[in-house]
């Protein structure tokens, strides 16, 4: 019998790097050497910090690139960086860098903008303390009775943070699914984007999806 | 108030599963002996959030206390701190032969006295950084310096003097990133955090903040435009008073601002009076000198106010915003410092750096008041998720594990 389905909630201890941008080549040259989980974080601790609220651009760098210096073109193609679509970090932070890069050698006079250092991109990393969270889930219902209780960190962990932390490419919610045999209902929840809602409106979609996909006496136990 | 509150007391506020979750980390550490030590025990930020978190700490396990170092026999030795504080920040200081001297004698005398016997020492701000003396290498003991203040850009002949133990700490904490700058050791961020129990914060009833109102001559009935700060140019009230200026010309408002300080601060007291120049008899701008003690009085203000301002030239983090955010209004605040760590733009405030644009966020607030209502919703489970004492506590636990695995990024429990 495959084994149950645990919720896990991430909490973050922050950390300076030390290391700052205040104009794109700066931030090129940090994102390159900048460790793995560092990217990481800044593509979506932001979801974790008002998880009623959806923001406006779903990660840090979109968010700096547009309301802090002002290079509305780059904003935008940050902000629609598909995180999933990368199998590691490493190539999201290729896939990052070569964004900025094609800014600055496409975009006359995008290198001269510069912030204030008090508006500075300031890159952190955080440590990860994981703590079990609810019940443990032996089947659809289950699950879905979990969702609606755990708490927004646990939507978080694993909408976001175990498709590179853990290893489990399409989230460990989608490959638990699948183990138990609900393969369409694990399709769904891979293809789910979480960088499209706020936690508490994707603890929602959740919901909405997980009965549609679980015809009576299917993979319920 | 019959002593702090316990943890219950916040399950109210928070919720069950973020006190369980401080339940648990404190089950990890259960015992773990923490040493605070800082300049003073009463009066001061500092002060202030030791009384709140240590009997929460000791709560959840941690067998915490508090020393306070002293300077018996040498009166010069606050000058001194003072100056290095002021120093950390960044601001032209005068140092006198003799100054590094006298902070080493005062600290090796208080290393010499003060016991440090626990797993964690925290030292906070320079006042007692010389202790960290007693930290011997290979010893299992763990210093850490809680840095209260912006870092980022120090006078350098301070800062090298300080340098000498800044080497040696297991980590430092800081209230934000761009109030760091590069050092060999950890530097974890943790912002400050209000008491939403304090008398500063607590729910007050409607006829508390009448009262209040009548007190000072407030009509409960118009709109209020309210700066809670110090009397310092830096929190610019004379921009304030301008911006009021502007709004009601559109809006029959008025103008609270409140702060106290002056009466032993010369220049605190020349604000002032620059202040009540510039209001020039204005019977809709209420000038307030409040006592340091009037934290009820304070939480009234704050809660009478349709709109609340905190339009910083230059700030530290600005826990006064996330103070009017808890009270549930609309916060403009100025691009400085920790106020853009705390106002979502556009979501839980606004972030302004001239009076004209403060001006034109008060009157689109008095226009729709159902945005500015559901502004303030916003702003305050803002605050609850993130500038809460519970949270500086559940910081501080994670601090610790993170200290006793210093080389894992991640940690099961």
């Amino acid at each position: 019998m495959r084994s149950p389905f645990h919720f896990k909630k991430v909490l973050y201890l922050i950390e300076a790097t030390g290391r700052s941008a205040r104009r794109l080549e700066e931030l090129l040259r940090m994102v390159l050497i900048a460790p793995d989980d560092t990217v990481g974080y800044h593509m979506h601790h932001e979801f974790l910090v008002s998880p009623r609220l959806l923001p406006e651009y779903s990660n840090d760098f979109a968010d700096w690139a547009g309301r802090a210096l002002g290079a509305n073109r780059l904003c935008e193609r940050l902000a629609n960086l598909r995180v999933f679509k990368h199998r590691t970090l490493d190539s999201l932070k290729t896939e990052l860098a070569r964004l900025i890069a094609d800014e600055l050698s496409t975009v006359p006079g995008v290198s001269e903008l510069a912030v204030s250092d008090e508006r500075a991109f300031h890159f952190v990393t955080a440590r990860s303390i994981l703590l079990e969270a609810g019940p443990p889930a032996h089947d659809v219902e289950e699950l879905r009775r979990a969702i609606t209780q755990v708490e927004p960190g646990c939507l978080y962990y694993h909408l976001f943070e175990t498709r590179f932390a853990g290893g489990a490419r399409d989230g460990d919610l989608a490959e638990w699914l699948h183990g138990i045999g609900n393969p369409e209902l694990a399709q769904r929840l891979a293809l789910f984007d979480p960088y499209m809602f706020s936690l508490e409106d994707a603890r929602r979609e959740l919901l909405a999806m997980l009965p549609l996909a679980s015809p009576a006496g299917g993979a319920r136990k | 108030m019959s002593g702090p509150p316990t943890l219950s007391a916040y399950r109210a506020i928070l919720g069950d599963a973020e006190v369980d979750t401080l339940q648990r980390l404190g089950d990890a550490l259960r015992g773990t002996r923490l040493v605070h030590v800082n300049a003073t025990r009463t009066g001061g930020g500092v002060a202030e959030i030791l009384a709140r978190l240590l009997p929460l700490m000791a709560e959840v396990g941690l067998d915490p206390r508090w020393e306070v170092i002293h300077a018996a026999g040498e009166p010069d030795f606050y000058r001194v701190t003072k100056t290095f504080h002021n120093a950390i920040q960044g601001d032209p200081v005068e140092l006198h032969p003799g100054d590094f001297d006298l902070f080493m004698r005062v600290n090796r005398k208080n290393a010499a006295e003060i016991s440090l016997d626990a797993d964690v020492v925290v030292l906070h701000d320079p006042q007692p950084i010389g202790l960290v003396e007693r930290h011997e290498r290979g010893s299992a003991r763990r210093f850490v310096w809680r840095c209260h203040i912006d870092a980022a850009h120090p006078d350098p002949r301070v800062w090298r003097f300080l340098e000498r133990f800044l080497v040696r700490f297991d980590a430092g904490i800081f209230s934000a990133a761009q109030f760091t700058k590069p050092m060999p050791i950890p530097q974890f961020l943790v912002a400050p955090a209000i008491d939403p129990l304090s008398d500063k914060n607590r729910p007050l009833e409607p006829e508390q903040v009448r009262a209040v109102c009548e007190r000072h001559g407030l009509d409960p009935n118009r709109p209020m435009l309210t700066q809670v700060s110090r009397f310092d140019r830096f929190k610019d009230p004379l921009g304030v008073i301008r911006t009021y200026q502007l709004v009601r010309e559109t809006h029959d408002c008025q103008l609270v601002l409140a702060g106290g300080g002056a009466s032993d601060d010369p220049e605190g007291a020349a604000v002032l009076e620059e202040v009540r120049a510039a209001a020039d008899g204005d019977p809709n701008i209420h000038v307030l000198l409040l006592p340091p003690d009037a934290n009820v009085e304070i939480n009234a203000l704050q809660r009478a106010a349709t709109v609340i301002l905190q339009k910083s030239l230059r700030e530290g983090f600005g826990l006064t915003v996330a103070e009017g955010m808890w009270k549930g209004r609309p916060v403009i605040g100025g691009l400085t410092g920790g106020i853009p760590l705390q106002i979502i733009e556009g979501v839980t405030g606004y972030l302004v750096s001239t009076p004209e644009g403060a001006a034109f966020r008060a009157r689109y607030l008095l226009n729709h008041p159902e945005v500015a209502g559901e502004m303030g919703r916003r702003a305050m489970e803002h605050v609850r998720q993130n500038f809460l004492v519970t949270r500086n506590l559940r910081e501080y636990l994670l601090l610790l594990l993170a200290l006793r695995r210093p080389g894992d990024r991640m940690i099961s429990l």
